[in-house]
């Protein structure tokens, strides 16, 4: 699967998720790819007013918060 | 207050007289005050904020018209985030939701000038008064310009972008999630913004201990003072609360307060990595169309209080 964090450079909150993110699936071994993306037309295109968006595969799976990791490991299994 | 006894402490402690004395000792006491006030507010705020997500601001200001809608997205301009790489994603989706094109240009105006940590800090560094005026005479600057940048025509130079359905469910959040996500922003700002409190203290106390009066007042005090604080604010990059400090010294030295104000709004309001940002969803007839807009506007507030105090 294709994890992908939406949040502008600057938005340290956004690559702190991201971060948290990739830690999740390192330690669990999940099959997918996270990646950021920070450009705000990109976020436009994507309906996002609150940053970070966090997207599995052509899901839209949360915006504008930053939950901890465990909660992150849930959503990831969900939709594996 | 405890604060101003450590400060005194310190010094003390340093042995420090004269000068640098009076420069370590604001240092001290004004880190101290801006920060543990700001973590306060940006955490109350935070938590507050979590009830009016952009998505259902945005909505409640597309059925807004005229002057409402200019007041309203500068008084959500206030309350909005910080970082402007929060403030544009808003901005775009008010675009895209359709939201009179005037309207939004107030809220990005109105953004970066005025926030809510500003306008606690302020009253203890220069007084409630000249905090207000700060905050009307920002809010005025910020409808004006929209008024006018949508008066002139200027919204054919958005660029073009097709904005997306978020198709995610917003769920009511707990007690505990709202404390979370005030939690997680009051870290992230704070973050953020400790580097430039600690620069722009450091200026301050610099300015406060080492500069002598006369310079500030025969150099700085003329008319030409408020254009010379425009000219160097705008393309000074740094956040508000960076920006009190060194101005708060300023003022204490003589600087008339509309140069002070004009100063402080320019250095928050306008600034180059912004424009860079712009650059994206804004053609530069738009970019500099607003900048012009709102340094004149400075400029005239500027001016006035110059005359008027």
């Amino acid at each position: 699967m294709k994890i992908t964090i939406y949040g502008p450079d600057g938005c340290s909150n956004c690559a702190n998720l991201k971060d948290k993110t990739q830690n999740v699936v390192d330690e669990h071994g999940f099959d997918a790819d996270v990646e950021k993306e920070g450009d705000t037309v990109k976020l436009a295109e994507k309906g996002i007013m609150s940053t970070p968006g966090f997207e599995i595969d052509d899901e839209m799976v949360f915006t504008g918060s930053n939950p901890p990791e465990a909660e992150l490991k849930d959503y990831i299994q969900e939709r594996l | 207050m405890v604060f101003e006894q450590f400060a005194t402490w310190v010094v003390e402690a340093l042995g420090l007289t004269g000068a640098p004395r009076a420069a370590v000792h604001f240092w001290v006491y004004d880190t101290l005050k801006i920060l543990t006030l700001l973590v306060a507010v940006i955490f109350g705020v935070g938590y507050l904020r979590t009830y009016f997500p952009p998505e259902k601001i945005r909505d409640y200001l597309s059925g807004k018209r005229a002057i409402t809608g200019y007041l309203l997205a500068a008084l959500l301009g206030i309350v909005s985030p910080f970082c402007s790489c929060s403030t544009i994603p808003i901005f775009l989706g008010m675009v895209g939701a359709g939201i009179p094109f005037g309207v939004t240009m107030t809220f990005l105006t109105v953004s970066p000038m005025i926030n809510e940590a500003a306008l606690v800090v302020l009253p203890g560094v220069v007084g409630i008064e000249l905090t207000a005026l700060y905050a009307v005479s920002g809010i005025a600057i910020g409808m004006t310009s929209g008024f006018v940048l949508n008066k002139a025509g200027l919204d054919r130079y958005i660029k073009e972008f097709d904005f997306g359905d978020s198709d995610v469910d917003i769920d009511e959040p707990t007690h505990r999630e709202r404390a979370r996500q005030a939690y997680v922003e009051a870290k992230d700002i704070i973050k953020e913004i400790v580097p430039y409190v600690i620069v722009g203290v450091g200026l301050g106390a610099v300015i406060h201990g080492f500069v002598p009066q006369a310079i500030v007042t025969e150099y700085l005090s003329g008319p030409l003072g408020v254009f010379g604080a425009v000219a160097v604010g705008v393309p000074i990059y740094t956040n508000i609360l960076g920006v009190i400090p060194v101005v708060e010294s300023l003022i204490g030295k003589g600087l008339p307060v509309g140069t002070g104000l004009a100063f402080m709004m320019s250095v928050a309001a306008l600034s180059l990595p912004q424009f860079m940002i712009l650059k994206k969803v804004m053609k530069k007839e738009l970019i500099a169309a607003f900048a012009a807009t709102v340094a004149t506007g400075i400029l005239i507030i500027g001016l006035l209080f110059n005359l008027l105090l």
